[in-house]
């Protein structure tokens, strides 16, 4: 399009009424705005935009230029100047409620590829035109945020110190403009608290408070915080906590008794892991701890907590596990040893977050997730109380259907036995009647005959270890005759029915053993028988289609060593034949 | 003294098949005195029991309570051990709550700064409004939600929360029901009745603080 035509166009608009614009105008300021500044003639833009001819036109279509030159600022750092001063003059000149319009398209409709640029970029003009909205301020300010937030959860969060430094795609510096771009808003709600907070201080309110949620999930969740490395994402979590109490959010309100109250512009499942982050935020990182108040029971919070902690412990994202494993070890760390009783167990959280840490125990490929797990497993049982341990024990051998975790516990009840011994008391949750239904559990093979041996040796193997010491224990032990008789019964039993399974076991992987062995005879044979005939060809290697992939010399090792754990299991059952033998033969 | 049991079975109704070993079990577990079941192996539970004996001991069992007459009641001092040994070895432990069991004198002590009103005084399970100021015995604030400047204070909400549950330290709760709405009185908290032996080190209390509150009940619902 020459510049005669432009002209024209222009003139045009100068004499025509707002009315009777239509919408191929709008299209066309857009267009010619874009290929101005395509074009480079960015200056004679902001010349028509300052021009005080067409103050006019800028006033009822000023806003279709908005796109064209945020765009033109994200793709191009030379027409910085001239851009920057032709939105600014539209900020001034054109409604802001067709501004604030204009934005939010322009918000929703960015290039997914220049997000953080672009959210840079119309931020302080966002800013400008929301301050100077007389009404509904509150819900721009909603909608602003909302949609900026929409697009912010899009970047990947950083996962490394040098990946955090490096902010590839500018998640971290996006983060800190949205906090300086809420900061007048909320300076306005906390003036008016002085005066009289009005309704519409108190939508604001609900905005800003969204908009912390909203964050606290996406990106602070997922982010990986350290409070030794204050790094931009651990800035931007200490800002949103700082937001809270601004806008008359207490921490024990939001982190203790949220259940009392209504997130109604949220959905459940944001607030439950926004509020899981706050927790992590404060109690792990120690965030605004110093605002907390100090009155609370320790194991009020630890009850609170399980909430959050569950939530967390509920994701397989390392991010949440991590952070879920921490607030439990913290919160567990305020309560006394043995101090839990056995009614918080019947709490939802206090019997779903332990078995969402079993489930990290057993299935998280991540090696130093399962390990911190397995502390704060131990850390667990150590604070509950006797009678909560023997029900825990109980569960956790019904359900977890996992030798290892099953194996963990028997030697956990073994330990309390030896020490309920230690302490001396007639009747303990580890000692007398209260100990059978446990040993029940203990002593007992899943498929009895057919128990699979080699998947159940950790428990097997710490099932034993336990019966030794109960057996070498027996002056404590046979104080109750009753006791002593059904702990004896259930021994018999057990070792009969263990003895028969490896037996079998022993006899299945022996016969496997010596398949194998002529399997390779006859293969030897065939080669040798196979070579004679074809020595005149060059010899062909031929790969062994094996369905198990595994080579013979493999195989051997494997039921080999299988057969090395019968004899070992074997060796422990004889062991405690002979201590029975022992002691029986020793006057009482 | 009680009446001796009827016989209800004859030996061939005994010796047949249709009579399951678990029903002379369970009459002889009713009837026979504790010794004579401890001589017979048949203590604990039905189902064990069953397992481990044969149809021809408990024949010869039954048939041997009604010629010695040792039925429950027969055995000296039968009925304490009766309830003592009767714990049935298979059922799960009952549910036992875990008394707090008040050993000597109240871990706190309390100075009455200003009265209250003398009528409303919270219950367990009330929920209460404070303003408090807590310190150390050397005098460092550690804690306190009372904003400074009174304008503040219009706009600030005092702590709530449910008394007597223990949502807060036990000495708190223990002295709030003492307390009348409008009363400030001053808190001194044994360690054991505040944090303990491990403080709070994320909130600067150290290990067996006695704790300092100034406390005013604002109000109770």
């Amino acid at each position: 399009m020459n510049e005669d035509k432009v002209h024209e166009i222009i003139q045009r608009w100068r004499e025509t009424p707002e009315e009777y614009l239509k919408p191929e105008d709008y299209q066309q300021i857009r267009d010619v705005g874009a290929a101005c500044l395509s074009g480079g003639d960015g200056q004679q833009l902001l010349k028509f935009i300052q021009d005080e001819k067409n103050q006019g036109i800028v006033k009822s279509m000023g806003c279709g230029l908005l796109a064209p030159l945020v765009d033109e600022l994200v793709r191009n750092k030379k027409s910085h100047d001239h851009c920057q001063a032709a939105i600014t003059q539209l900020t001034k000149t054109c409604s802001s409620r067709t501004l604030l319009e204009s934005f939010l398209e322009l918000i929703e409709d960015m290039d997914p590829g220049a997000i953080s640029e672009t959210i840079l970029v119309l931020l302080p003009h966002l800013q400008t035109v929301l301050l100077q909205l007389d009404e509904n301020q509150a819900v721009g300010v909603g909608l602003a945020l909302s949609a900026l937030h929409k697009q912010l959860s899009r970047l990947p969060v950083p996962y490394t110190q040098q990946q955090e430094e490096d902010d590839e795609h500018g998640l971290c510096r996006c983060c800190v403009a949205l906090v300086t771009f809420t900061r007048p808003f909320i300076d306005g709600v906390k003036k008016d608290e002085n005066c009289n907070p009005t309704p519409e201080d108190d939508e604001l309110k609900a905005e800003i408070l969204k908009f912390c949620m909203l964050s606290l999930k996406e990106p602070l969740l997922e982010a990986e915080l350290n409070q030794d490395r204050k790094s931009t994402l651990w800035l931007f979590a200490v800002e949103i906590m700082v937001i809270l109490p601004a806008i008359k959010e207490s921490l024990p309100g939001l982190l203790f008794f949220s259940s009392l109250r209504k997130f109604t512009t949220m959905d459940t499942d944001l607030s439950k892991e926004s509020t899981a982050c706050l927790a992590y935020l404060l109690f792990v990182q120690l965030i605004a701890m110093d605002t907390f108040p100090v009155v609370f029971s320790p194991v009020f919070i630890l009850q609170c907590n399980m909430e959050h902690i569950n939530q967390l412990l509920s994701r397989k994202k390392e991010s949440h596990l991590l952070k879920g494993l921490a607030l439990f070890a913290k919160s567990l760390e305020k309560v006394e040893d043995n101090s839990l009783p056995v009614g918080l167990l019947d709490l939802e959280s206090f019997y779903s977050a332990p078995q969402n840490l079993r489930q990290v125990l057993t299935d998280c490929p991540i090696q130093h997730l399962r390990e911190s797990g397995l502390k704060v497993f131990q850390l667990f049982i150590n604070k509950l109380d006797a009678e909560a341990k023997h029900k825990f024990f109980r569960c956790m051998l019904k359900t977890s259907h996992h030798a290892g975790v099953e194996g963990y516990i028997v030697n956990n009840i073994r330990s309390q036995i030896q020490s309920s011994i230690k302490v001396g008391e007639a009747n303990t949750w580890f000692l007398g009647t209260e100990l059978l239904p446990l040993l029940e559990l203990v002593l007992s093979l899943p498929q009895a005959a057919e128990t699979d041996l080699l998947t159940n040796m950790d428990k097997i193997m710490e099932s034993l270890n336990l019966l030794r010491c109960l057996l070498m224990r027996d002056k404590e032990m046979k104080s109750d005759a009753d006791v002593w008789e059904e702990i004896c019964r259930i021994k018999d039993e057990y070792l009969k029915m263990l003895r028969v399974c490896i037996s079998m076991s022993r006899a299945y992987y022996s016969a496997e053993m010596k398949a194998l062995k002529e399997e390779q005879k006859l293969r030897v044979k065939e080669a040798k028988e196979h070579a004679r005939s074809t020595r005149l060809l060059k010899a062909i290697t031929v790969k062994h289609d094996k369905v198990t992939h595994m080579s013979p010399e493999v195989q051997y090792q494997v039921l080999q060593s299988a057969l090395v754990t019968f004899d070992l299991m074997e060796s422990l059952v004889v062991r405690i034949d002979e201590i029975t033998e022992e002691k029986q033969g020793k006057p009482h | 003294k009680m009446a001796e049991p009827a016989r209800e079975w004859s030996d061939e109704q005994l010796k047949s098949d249709d009579l399951p070993k678990k029903d002379i079990i369970k009459f002889l577990q009713d009837n026979a005195a504790h010794s004579f079941l401890n001589e017979h192996k048949l203590l604990g539970n039905i189902k064990n029991v069953a397992k481990t004996a044969k149809k021809e001991q408990l024949v010869i069992a039954y048939n041997q309570l009604f010629v010695s007459k040792r039925f429950k009641g027969t055995d000296p001092v039968e009925d304490v051990t009766e309830q003592v040994k009767a714990v049935k070895v298979e059922e799960k432990p009952k549910e036992v709550k875990a008394e707090v069991v008040d050993e000597g004198p109240p871990k706190y002590t309390k100075a009455v700064l200003k009265k209250g009103d003398k009528t409303n005084f919270p219950k367990k399970g009330d929920t209460v409004s404070c303003w408090y100021t807590g310190s150390l015995e050397d005098g460092t604030v550690f804690d306190t939600n009372i904003p400074a400047g009174a304008k503040k204070k219009k706009q600030t909400k005092p702590l709530s929360f449910k008394v007597g549950l223990g949502k807060v330290i036990r000495g708190w709760d223990e002295a709030l029901l003492t307390m009348s709405k409008g009363e400030t009185a001053r808190l001194e908290i044994e360690p054991e009745w505040a944090y303990g032996k491990k403080g709070v080190p994320d909130s600067k209390i150290p290990p067996n603080a006695k704790l300092i509150f100034e406390v005013e009940l604002v109000s109770v619902d």
